[in-house]
């Protein structure tokens, strides 16, 4: 009789545990950061874009520089660029928290996009409507473009929180841990595919946990 | 009262000047329903969003009241906005917020008044424009004529002096656009507030307007009141309109009545001239019978008017001064 396809007593699940709670502290911690970061951004960029409330043509051409600059880069090369900034920022340039930088510095200019793109499926006329009730730039923004645009700023999360999840599985290469740097160096690298397969599993069920959420909240901020 | 004083606006479009307003000049009286109406493109939309500088003219001075909304600075003029309504096309209502929030959101804006006070004002306002059943709904919700009764009501929150209405009747089906119209002329009458509505329909302004400015090219072609305008338009573009209405008898006649005998009249009618049997009266004075060949009745907001094409056999000037002893205006036409 051939040897069983998978042997799953290779597996180390207190190994696992850790590295799906690694991925969770990475993961909740960069988003949180990167909404922070990349939300005013996105406002700012919404605004001076052409024909808008602040519209100033160079200095959105050289916001929109830094940010395709930003998003060029491949994440993996970002992660090793900021090892000065992340030793500055969190005192360490390894582990989970030496990948917590770098998480936002690749997420955030990408939220920061589609932040804008979500703002720009407001209809102008609400913001014409606001302001003809004399409205300061301030309360166009807060009052009438956020709420307006929740639904997209929720599915730009989702989408966002996503991407991290898939980032999170290179900063093993800072030794950052997680369910994807497991994956590499267990599954990958030892040929121990039952690891790969729990991983891809956990990662899966992660993904599919997010979308689900950001879809529901999505469909509830929804009015139209 | 609203004045615009030498009004001059151009854009920049692909590098080409395009002139939106020209030396515009118009006195708008406190009180009244004043229409602004023209083509697409001809510049009314512009002119409406000087009032509350949405739109800046390059020149010109745009006062209200007789301050001058050009020299305000930013809080000035927040400030003016405030008592100044605007109600738009599409609506533009806050999909997020139900319908009582969206009333209440003008008033949050100004923040003048506490919560209690807000909800005591929405509820006048939402009894105003007969919502009061649907305060909690979503506009979503809504039918079109409740949008806009939802937005009108946003407009009078802060107890506005102006209202302008942005084409406020032009997404709205014939019988929404009517109940639309006669609340904006009871608003007119109950509250005393001044209108300014811009349309691309004479039907809209021979509804509820007192005076009229047709608006071509960017610049004003015309203005007076309704019934002056609309008997008897002056200009090529108001011409126009009014036939486009198809409720007054200016229509070319040329080519068309050449087999009738005699000569062409115009007879218009307003007010209690419409109510005596003039022509009867004339056609016994004159001893010659008077052919009615084309014509309309109908009101002009709320005076009614006549306008007919008659062919006259016999002597013009007697019948033109009979008309005239009877006071109806009679202009020979040109066969």
């Amino acid at each position: 009789m051939s040897a069983p396809l998978f042997d799953w007593s290779l597996i180390d699940w207190a190994d696992i545990g850790t590295a799906t709670l690694d991925t969770l502290t990475m993961l909740g911690a960069s988003l949180t950061f990167t909404v922070l970061l990349g939300l005013p951004l996105g406002v700012l960029l919404y605004l001076l874009g052409p024909r808008r409330l602040l519209a100033n043509q160079p200095a959105y051409a050289t916001l929109s520089f830094v940010i395709n600059a930003l998003r060029s880069m491949p994440f993996v090369i970002l992660l090793i660029v900021l090892i000065p900034v992340t030793v500055k920022l969190v005192g360490t340039s390894i582990g989970v928290a030496g990948a917590i930088p770098p998480l936002v510095v690749g997420a955030a200019p990408f939220f920061a996009r589609l932040v804008e793109s979500a703002l720009r499926e407001v209809d102008l006329g609400i913001v014409e409507a606001t302001q003809a009730m004399g409205a300061t730039t301030w309360q166009i923004v807060s009052r009438a473009l956020l709420p307006e645009a929740l639904p997209g700023l929720l599915a730009a999360t989702t989408v966002t929180a996503v991407t991290l999840v898939s980032y999170t599985a290179m900063s093993g290469v800072i030794g950052g841990g997680g369910l994807g740097d497991l994956a590499i160096r267990y599954g990958y690298q030892r040929f121990q595919t039952e690891v790969m397969v729990i991983t891809v599993l956990a990662l899966l069920a992660v993904v599919q946990i997010l979308q689900m959420a950001g879809d529901w909240l999505v469909r509830r901020a929804t009015r139209k | 009262m609203i004045e615009l004083h030498h009004l001059n606006k151009t854009y920049q479009v692909d590098g080409r000047q395009v002139t939106a307003l020209q030396d515009i000049q118009l006195q708008i009286p406190a009180g009244q329903i004043f229409g602004i109406i023209g083509r697409s493109g001809a510049g009314k939309s512009t002119l409406l969003r000087t009032l509350n500088l949405l739109e800046r003219p390059d020149q010109g001075r745009v006062l209200i009241d007789g301050i001058d909304a050009t020299a305000l600075d930013q809080a000035g003029l927040r400030t003016l906005r405030r008592q100044i309504g605007m109600v738009f096309q599409h609506f533009n209502l806050l999909a997020h917020r139900t319908v009582a929030a969206n009333i209440r959101f003008a008033l949050e804006l100004a923040g003048e008044l506490d919560s209690s006070a807000m909800a005591a004002r929405v509820a006048e306002l939402l009894a105003l424009v007969g919502l009061t059943e649907q305060a909690q709904q979503y506009p979503a919700q809504l039918s079109g004529g409740q949008k806009q009764r939802v937005g009108i009501a946003r407009a009078l929150a802060n107890q506005p002096k102006l209202l302008l209405c942005d084409e406020a009747t032009s997404a709205l089906d014939p019988q929404t656009t009517q109940a639309i119209l006669q609340l904006l002329l009871d608003i007119n009458q109950r509250l005393g507030l001044t209108i300014v509505l811009i349309t691309h329909e004479m039907a809209v302004v021979r509804a509820i307007c007192d005076r009229v400015a047709v608006i071509d090219g960017g610049s004003i072609v015309e203005q007076g009141t309704v019934a002056d305008v609309f008997l008897h338009p002056q200009h090529a573009a108001s011409r126009n309109m009014v036939a486009e209405d198809g409720h007054a008898a200016v229509l070319d006649l040329a080519g068309k009545l050449h087999s009738v005998a005699g000569k062409l009249l115009r007879l218009t009618f307003v007010d209690a001239a419409t109510y005596e049997p003039v022509i009867a009266e004339v056609g016994q004075q004159l001893a010659s019978p008077i052919n009615i060949l084309q014509g309309s009745v109908g009101r002009i907001k709320d005076r009614p008017y006549g306008q007919l094409i008659v062919g006259l056999q016999g002597d013009v000037s007697a019948a033109q001064a009979a008309f005239a002893s009877r006071g109806v205006r009679c202009e020979a036409l040109a066969a």
